[in-house]
């Protein structure tokens, strides 16, 4: 009887064991890598991708042409790495993928252009062009009212506010805007108000941070000095509820960098020594430590992993890492003055100098 | 709480109360180009603007650094007007605005957070919207939530130039009608307005500024009186308080030419007078009596 069980128990455990293989695959050996698809100068034509770069690289699966703003110049590029339009900026430019806005430092009326350099509408008023949630907004000269317009020119909606505007971020239907007195204002798609909590217990109100999550399901922001307060709030009907509210390590005096990400709509805020991750599904705050200073923020929603780039001495760092603050990468090089990294998307866009850098995340 | 005009009278009266050298001019030249309530790009200029390159710029007190802004720092960041700028607060919920400041090293790498009046915050740049360099002083009551008139509270700059007064004239029934009236007048409502303005006496070139206060007489009884103590949002328009409750469109139909508010005509000889004093007590009148029908 005994060598009868020992006789099925091999063979038992071995199709056990592939049948758990099967069903729990392990990608043994498997680890993520960022590598370069290509490389090619600002204002140039496009170069073949650097040597040792895999030619199986998946492409981003987006748009196909992307503004950038680098090194004195805007311009486009495709996903080939094919400059298809390039300016220098006189002073300054709003840029989104569809169309541009170059402004001068006393901006009266405004031009708007296709990202090929046509015409498309004017802006006949003076004030700062700002491009966000793929809307286009204007602020005044003085900084105490905005309004949205279309890119030919139509005006959508204009309003003025009490106290000059420090921080906004727009979604599709909702943005929020940050005050010096201290306010955070929730307005909607025609400019009415919508939501405005009281403001956190600080020595000094200000408010630093604005943000609302992709679809306009989140706002967030940072307000007060002694403490400095992150409150994040859920969309209920028409109203918005308290989702968290707690006092940052952070004395900041400046605007804060910072954001929401897909998936997840976790909301990342700049903190000394790094950066801190809210997952709202869990009400979790997560600390991730970055060398040196804050100086953009990126995702890819493929691998759900979050980019930071930062500043340390002469060096910029790029750290990928998960919401949870698991750090799967970095990797360090030469600071540039100018530089830029891409928000948004599956497929990262860099600018680092006068040159152009698109980034692909894989397995491998 | 919503502040009420005997409030806000006593507020602007305690700024005025405050103690000669509470307060002192963010920068020793005080070449002033701009002032508090004057036309700007459809609103009203709620600050003063004072000309000189490179002047180092101080603190109007001691105060703590509660928000700045590099220009040209974030591309991704918000634009301004402003340029570079920096905010202090003081006692009593006062705040100071600096815009257009090239801010120094120790505020923009966050190394300093106090500031002493000795203190240099930066000096006088070009950042921002403005033709020349330039410093924006701001002041906010943020207790009252209201963006007050620098002069109420920064010692008084002894000037002696006079306000100026001109293209006075009655709108109504149609037509507007240039006063010293060479006809007789028609009875019933009319609109008042004028091109007022005080001239800086800092520079050499035509720069009109705002006057402090501007009243309109009809046979000495007061029609219209405003001062440009403060600006305050209501219904979200800021409006000149507390003497006026005007906002910009209301008051300017043009960068100097002002609607000075409405009178009543009645048969007979009448008299009508504007006044108009600048913050440091200079002051410009100019009568017109006509015959009403």
């Amino acid at each position: 009887m005994k060598s009868g069980k020992r006789r099925w128990y091999v063979p038992t455990v071995a199709a056990a064991v592939l049948v758990y293989q099967i069903v729990f695959p392990r990608p043994l050996g498997r680890e993520l890598l960022v590598q370069p698809v290509w490389s090619v100068p600002a204002g140039g034509a496009p170069e073949a991708a650097p040597a040792g770069a895999p030619a199986e690289v998946p492409e981003p699966r987006e748009e196909a042409l992307r503004g950038y703003r680098l090194d004195g110049h805007l311009g486009y590029v495709d996903r080939g790495g094919s400059i298809l339009f390039r300016e220098k900026i006189v002073h300054g430019a709003a840029v989104h993928d569809d169309y541009f806005i170059p402004y001068t430092s006393l901006p009266r009326s405004l031009a708007v252009r296709g990202a090929d350099g046509g015409f498309l509408g004017i802006i006949p008023e003076s004030g700062y062009p700002f491009i966000s949630g793929n809307r286009l907004f204007l602020f005044s000269v003085d900084g105490f009212s905005l309004s949205e317009w279309t890119v030919n020119g139509e005006k959508i909606w204009a309003r003025s506010f009490p106290s000059l505007i420090t921080a906004m971020d727009a979604g599709s239907e909702t943005a929020a805007l940050g005050f010096l007195d201290g306010g955070f204002r929730v307005i909607g798609k025609e400019g009415e108000e919508i939501f405005s909590p009281p403001r956190p217990e600080s020595r000094h109100p200000v408010t630093l941070l604005a943000g609302v999550g992709g679809d306009d399901r989140f706002v967030a922001t940072v307000q007060g000095i002694n403490p400095q307060t992150l409150s994040v709030f859920e969309r209920s009907g028409r109203n918005y509820r308290l989702l968290d509210s707690r006092a940052l390590p952070s004395d900041y005096r400046r605007p804060v960098k910072g954001g929401f990400f897909t998936p997840g709509f976790n909301f990342v805020v700049e903190q000394p020594g790094g950066v801190g991750v809210f997952i709202p599904r869990e009400k979790r705050f997560t600390g991730v430590a970055l060398p040196g200073v804050l100086r953009g923020l990126a995702e890819n929603t493929d691998y759900h992993l979050l980019f930071a780039l930062t500043e340390e001495g002469e060096r910029f760092f790029l750290t990928a890492f998960l919401p949870s603050g698991k750090k799967a990468l970095q990797f360090a090089f030469p600071r540039d003055a100018s530089h830029f990294i891409r928000k948004r998307g599956s497929g990262l866009l860099m600018g680092l100098g006068s040159r152009l850098f698109q980034i692909a995340v894989r397995t491998g | 709480m919503r502040i009420g005009k005997p409030a806000a009278f006593l507020c602007i009266a305690l700024f005025l109360s405050a103690p000669a050298g509470a307060y002192q001019w963010p920068v020793e030249k005080k070449t002033v180009v701009a002032t508090f309530g004057q036309s700007f790009m459809g609103d009203y200029y709620r600050g003063v603007g004072i000309a000189g390159k490179s002047s180092p710029v101080r603190p109007i007190d001691d105060g703590e650094l509660v928000f700045y802004r590099s220009d040209g720092e974030d591309p991704e960041g918000l634009p301004s007007g402003l340029g570079s700028y920096l905010v202090l607060e003081h006692d009593q919920g006062i705040r100071s605005l600096y815009g257009h400041t090239d801010l120094s090293p120790e505020i923009s790498g966050g190394s300093k957070k106090s500031f002493g009046s000795g203190d240099v915050l930066g000096t006088v740049g070009e950042t921002g919207y403005t033709e020349g360099a330039r410093l924006f002083l701001m002041v906010i009551d943020r207790k009252e939530d209201q963006i007050v008139n620098p002069y109420l509270i920064l010692p008084p700059l002894g000037e002696k130039t006079r306000p100026a007064i001109s293209d006075v004239g009655l709108s109504g029934k149609n037509r507007r009608l240039r006063l010293p009236a060479s006809e007789i007048v028609e009875g019933g409502e009319w609109d008042v307005s004028a091109r007022v303005y005080d001239l800086s006496p800092f520079v050499s070139y035509f720069c009109p500024t705002a006057p402090y206060r501007i009243a309109v007489y009809l046979n000495g009884q007061t029609t219209f009186q405003i001062a440009f103590d403060a600006v305050k949002d209501k219904e979200g328009k800021p409006r000149i308080y507390p003497s006026a409750d005007l906002e910009h469109g209301a008051l300017y139909s043009g960068d100097f030419l002002m609607k000075l508010g409405s009178v009543h005509l009645k048969k007979g000889l009448v008299n009508l007078e504007i006044s108009v004093r600048d913050f440091a007590g200079n002051e410009r009148s100019q009568s017109f009596q006509f015959r009403v029908n």
